[in-house]
């Protein structure tokens, strides 16, 4: 057993069982569902623009080297520098680099999943460097040393009285302090001193607008739009995939990507920049780069079969949906990205070897399908991981026992339905032979947290065959 | 360096030798995807209701006095300026403001920053009930730092959909380093997704149209 499913294992489990934790994530949940519900009216027809918009990704990811150059040559011509990363270290390094040549002491960092996809805060600490992220939710949880719980909403596990004690201790918040208002504003008084000191901001982006030649970032908080305006330098970091084929086409994603992200109609800020202070210009940064991360992305370009997931928009819609995100929440995946799109996007991106397992994490239920707003068939994916990891690996004995045995029960409709029948029988009788819970209950790993059906005393083939009599053969 | 990019967009090209056909569709955000807004206006009206803009129709008779209400109420802040952008309308209707307001052409984001501050914009969106600026509003900061910030627009520059509004500024400012779509005052729901205004950007954003 790889380490990577003994630790996911051990953590769903946990989570599993943290019923204070899944009240507090439930509960952040209705709320979402309830604005997504009410956004989704707002479109004339939300299917027609989930279809459009999967067209317009697809058109992007299909000329994906074209856009991503036109894009680089717009930047470039105002002065900005597109630096394109094969690996996660080659992104640290150029980022870390740039900070050294600038004489760079601290840095502010607005909300960016690809930074911690490439690991960057630990990377600026060990560097010496004071990295501070700016976003609320993932300012929390860097104080407690956490990963982001949710891609759009980092801090969605947490009780305001656990934030409050939280601020209490490390930023001497007093103790009365502890509405949502009096975190928000202890954050932002915080926040200011840093967003005037810091040497560099780095940014992620939601999309990179191909004949604009601008990158499109979408906040609420507006620190993202004060991590573009005030430190000198400013870095968008960025996977190859974020293309839009034209600014236009942000009159559809903008509510889109809102919509599915929190239910809003559209986000308070959205921005695009496309370079440094320009001639003319009272303020904005001296240096301007793009970092344009690959990191196993092509590698899913040429997979045909699930080269559709390179069309997500990081909503988060699917990991909201998502039953069993519902339940083992989003540390326990141990990956950048959870939920669904995690579970498709890390086997391809990191392997399958690592991280295979997570694609048999799923009741396949298809409601994170449903819900994509740019039609990924995330469900499938699945499967088809699923597949690829049987044709890869060996399967463990008794996974390889039943799957034989089965395919004999099914090859033959009598034997399955004397089988079936007896089987209903032992059912029902097991607990007079073998007391429930004990070690000789086959089926206790099963039981131990689930109740079994009592058995029906009829299976359906007899109902149908005993109503068909009944009604003299005309059923 | 540049072999990343040259083993970058050799895999792309590589990966997309099978590319699939199929275009690139038209028009995106049509009436198929939204219902037209009928009135914008009335839209715009409606939607900065919801979105928490204070909205001031004004005509050239009342626009000071309207801006001067809007400033009295106005006590965070720690040098008490009004940053105006410089440009003449704003000039002019600086102009007009009583004697004891101190305003200032220059913004500094290093400086105390001041109790408001008072921009024109590129255009507005009826649909989403947003006002496009650019950093040719007196800059970058001057739209995001100080707690207040308000826009002076005219009726002409309203347009009903995103699009024609980021396609008007392009034409206005093509050089500008930045626009910025802002609807509303800054928010965020991270704490139980509790609203709260005024995470990191003004807690009020005022639009002064000009109808007239
Ligand atoms: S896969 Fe679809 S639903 Fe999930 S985050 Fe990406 S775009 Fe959103």
């Amino acid at each position: 057993m790889s380490s990577t499913l003994h630790s996911f294992e051990q953590a769903a489990t946990r989570a599993a069982h943290d019923r204070p934790q899944q009240e507090t994530v439930r509960t952040s949940l209705g709320t979402y569902n309830r604005a997504l519900n009410a956004g989704r009216e707002r479109f004339a027809s939300w299917s027609e623009a989930r279809h459009r918009a999967r067209a317009v990704k697809a058109d992007a990811v299909a000329h994906l080297g074209e856009y991503l150059e036109q894009f680089e040559a717009r930047i470039t011509s105002r002065g900005g520098h597109v630096f394109w990363a094969e690996t996660a270290a080659d992104a640290r390094d150029y980022i870390l680099d740039l900070a050294r040549r600038r004489g760079v002491r601290s840095v502010i960092k607005s909300k960016s999943m690809v930074s911690e996809e490439v690991h960057l805060g630990a990377a600026l600490e060990g560097a010496g460097l004071e990295a501070v992220e700016s976003d609320l939710g993932e300012f929390i949880v860097q104080l407690r040393n956490e990963p982001p719980y949710h891609i759009v909403t980092p801090a969605m596990h947490l009780r305001r009285a656990q934030i409050a004690a939280l601020f209490q201790q490390k930023l001497g918040t007093p103790a009365g302090a502890d509405s949502a208002e009096d975190l928000t504003m202890a954050a932002r008084h915080y926040m200011r001193a840093r967003f005037a000191s810091a040497g560099m901001g780095i940014t992620g982006a939601n999309f990179l607008i191909a004949d604009a030649g601008m990158v499109a970032i979408t906040e609420n908080e507006g620190n993202a739009r004060l991590t573009a305006s005030l430190p000198p330098v400013h870095v968008v970091l960025t996977g190859i995939e974020k293309i839009l084929p034209r600014l236009t086409d942000l009159a559809l994603f903008w509510p889109l990507l809102s919509t599915a992200g929190t239910g809003q109609a559209i986000t308070c800020y959205s921005s695009l920049i496309g370079g440094p202070r320009q001639p003319g210009e009272a303020d904005g940064p001296e240096e301007f780069h793009v970092v344009l991360l690959d990191n196993g992305r092509t590698r899913v370009l040429a997979d045909q079969e699930r080269r559709d997931t390179l069309q997500c928009i990081r909503c988060g819609a699917c990991l909201n949906v998502c039953p069993v995100f519902h339940t083992i929440g989003g540390h326990a995946y141990g990956t950048t990205y959870s939920g669904p799109i995690g579970a498709v996007l890390t086997p391809l991106l990191r392997g399958e070897k690592e991280f295979g397992h997570l694609s048999f994490a799923s009741s396949l239920c298809g409601a994170c399908t449903e819900i994509c707003p740019v039609e990924i068939d995330l469900h499938h994916h699945l499967i088809e991981n699923r597949r690829d990891s049987a044709l890869q690996h060996v399967r463990p004995l008794p996974e390889r026992i039943g799957m034989r045995a089965f395919r004999w029960l099914m090859s033959d409709a009598a034997r399955y339905a004397r089988l079936a029948q007896l089987a209903r029988h032992l059912l029902r009788f097991k607990n007079a032979w073998v007391p429930e819970g004990s070690p000789l209950d086959l089926l206790r790993p099963w039981t131990a947290s689930r109740d079994l059906p009592e058995p029906p005393r009829e299976s359906f083939r007899e109902w149908w065959q005993r109503t068909r009599q009944e009604r003299g053969g005309h059923a | 360096m540049p072999k990343g990019r040259d083993h970058i967009l050799g895999r792309i090209r590589a990966a997309l030798a099978d590319r699939p056909p199929g275009g690139l569709p038209e028009d995106v955000a049509g009436a198929a995807v939204f219902a037209p807004v009928a009135d914008p206006l009335a839209r715009f009206q409606a939607e900065c209701q919801a979105n928490r803009t204070e909205l001031h129709l004004v005509t050239a008779a009342n626009e000071a006095d309207c801006l001067t209400a809007v400033l009295a109420r106005e006590k965070e802040g720690g040098d008490g300026t009004i940053y105006v952008q410089d440009a003449p309308a704003l000039r002019a209707l600086a102009a007009r403001l009583p004697a004891a307001t101190q305003t200032n052409l220059q913004f500094a984001p290093a400086q105390p920053a001041g109790i408001a501050s008072l921009t024109l914009c590129e255009a507005l969106v009826a649909r989403t009930g947003s006002v496009l600026v650019s950093s040719r509003c007196g800059g970058r900061a001057a739209t995001i730092l100080p707690p207040t910030h308000i826009v002076y627009a005219h009726a002409s520059q309203l347009h009903a959909e995103i699009d024609a509004a980021l396609l008007a500024a392009r034409s206005q400012s093509p050089t500008a380093s930045l626009y910025s779509l802002i609807t509303g005052p800054s928010r965020t729901s991270d704490i139980e997704k509790m609203l709260v205004l005024g995470a990191h950007g003004p807690k009020r954003l005022t639009v002064l149209l000009r109808t007239d």
